[in-house]
């Protein structure tokens, strides 16, 4: 017995195999909040990952990495610069960027939430920022095996240090659902 | 045939001495402390406990359980030694207290491998939010003892995995054991099995000791733990 990841990583055996992706995608994010490409869209589904770059005059670049590759790897095939960061935890008030960047941290490090924490099954299918118009919303799409339906989980986040665990509300509250396609997150008072 | 006959008679006298002090050891607890039905939850460290049949209690201790623990489980002490006494202990510690309390350090210790760990005061805010001992305690019903526990005995193949950065989880099994019988030699077996998980973030923090604990619960299950794995007999 004993929840195990659906696909582990080679790099971090306890994680699913997205987990270093997101983790390098969080770092390239953060470095490049000011002036980078917004990671606009990160597709788990089918036989790769994808990633879009939304760069700053509205082009799009679309890549498909290897969810194995380090940090700089990444930086190359997206074509831009910058080092690692250590952060605080963002607050209300910091960039929807830097917010993004540690949603993106929070999910690389606690696979956990997919494949052991609900009652029945649950599994990251995609995440999602906009930031058009102001509205600075995350979407995060996830599969329900057992029910074969997936939904989405949309938010805003405002002070971090409020919603850390995340990854397990997401899951949760996705786990949860009724058979319905969006699904506002709760977040706490 | 004289030497025998006292040869006989001595192990006779011997034995019966033999049989006579274990009750005299267990008058102490004579009646249902020291036989009869009894249930109690323990800490699988070492994967070795049957999960199917029956062992004898004594058995405990050579499935790796500590012999002290066993020979409370004998003397029909069932909780573990250090539930309440962990709960909310603060620890002794020389950093300086953080402004927000929520990252006081509630509890340092080693983990299987020698590794620095902490426990935060945490917070939770409700729903699935928060970390640290607040949200283990008053979500998942689990104590700080539990948690160290789970850190510092996972299972031996695989119960300390890397799953971020700088994020470890580890698995422990704790399992409900119903025995009857008498002392250690009473007939035991497993009814329940529930795996433990912690999550621990080894990343440092201002003061320079690692964000700790991020949350710990039984698996598959969002809310509370049933109260017989809190009170694992070698937490």
């Amino acid at each position: 017995m004993g929840a195990r990841p659906v696909r582990p990583s080679r790099r971090w055996p306890g994680a699913e195999w997205w987990a270093p992706l997101l983790a390098g995608l969080a770092a390239i994010q953060r470095a490049g909040a000011a002036s980078g490409p917004l990671l606009a869209a990160v597709e788990l589904t089918g036989e790769a990952p994808t990633v879009t770059a939304v760069w700053p005059d509205g082009s799009r670049t679309t890549v498909t990495p290897d969810p194995e590759a380090d940090t700089q790897a990444l930086r190359d095939l997206l074509a831009v610069s910058g080092t690692d960061t250590d952060y605080p935890t963002p607050g209300a008030s910091d960039p929807f960027r830097l917010k993004y960047a540690w949603l993106l941290e929070e999910l690389s490090g606690a696979s956990d939430a997919w494949f052991a924490y609900t009652e029945e099954p649950v599994r990251l299918l995609s995440v999602r920022a906009d930031e058009t118009a102001g509205a600075e919303d995350i979407t995060v799409g996830v599969g329900r095996p057992g029910r074969g339906d997936e939904l989405s989980v949309v938010f805003r986040l405002g002070d971090c240090e409020d919603v850390i665990g995340i990854p397990y509300a997401i899951a949760a509250q996705a786990a949860g659902a009724g058979p319905v396609r969006v699904v506002p997150l709760r977040l706490p008072d | 045939m004289q030497p025998l006959r006292s040869a006989v008679a001595s192990a006779v006298v011997m034995t019966a001495c033999a049989i006579a002090l274990a009750p005299t050891a267990a008058q102490a607890d004579e009646g249902p402390a020291g036989k009869g039905d009894m249930s109690f939850s323990v800490i699988d460290a070492k994967s070795a406990i049957p999960r199917t049949g029956t062992f004898q209690l004594r058995d405990l201790a050579r499935y790796g359980v500590e012999q002290k623990a066993v020979n409370r489980l004998a003397e029909g002490r069932t909780s573990g030694a250090a539930d309440t006494a962990e709960k909310a202990a603060p620890a002794a510690s020389a950093a300086p207290a953080a402004p927000d309390p929520a990252y006081s350090i509630v509890g340092e210790w080693k983990d299987k491998d020698g590794w620095d760990t902490t426990m935060r005061q945490g917070k939770w805010p409700g729903g699935d939010y928060g970390f640290g001992l607040t949200k283990v305690d008053q979500k998942h019903n689990l104590s700080l003892a539990a948690v160290k526990a789970t850190t510092k005995y996972p299972r031996p193949t695989g119960g300390k995995k890397q799953q971020g950065g700088t994020s470890y989880i580890y698995v422990t099994d704790v399992l409900h054991v119903k025995c009857s019988g008498w002392w250690i030699f009473r007939t035991c077996r497993v009814v329940d099995v529930k795996a433990v998980d912690a999550v621990v973030n080894f990343r440092t923090l201002r003061d320079n000791k690692p964000f700790g604990v991020v949350t710990a619960y039984c698996e598959n299950t969002p809310g509370r733990c049933p109260d017989w794995v809190r009170q694992a007999i070698n937490i």
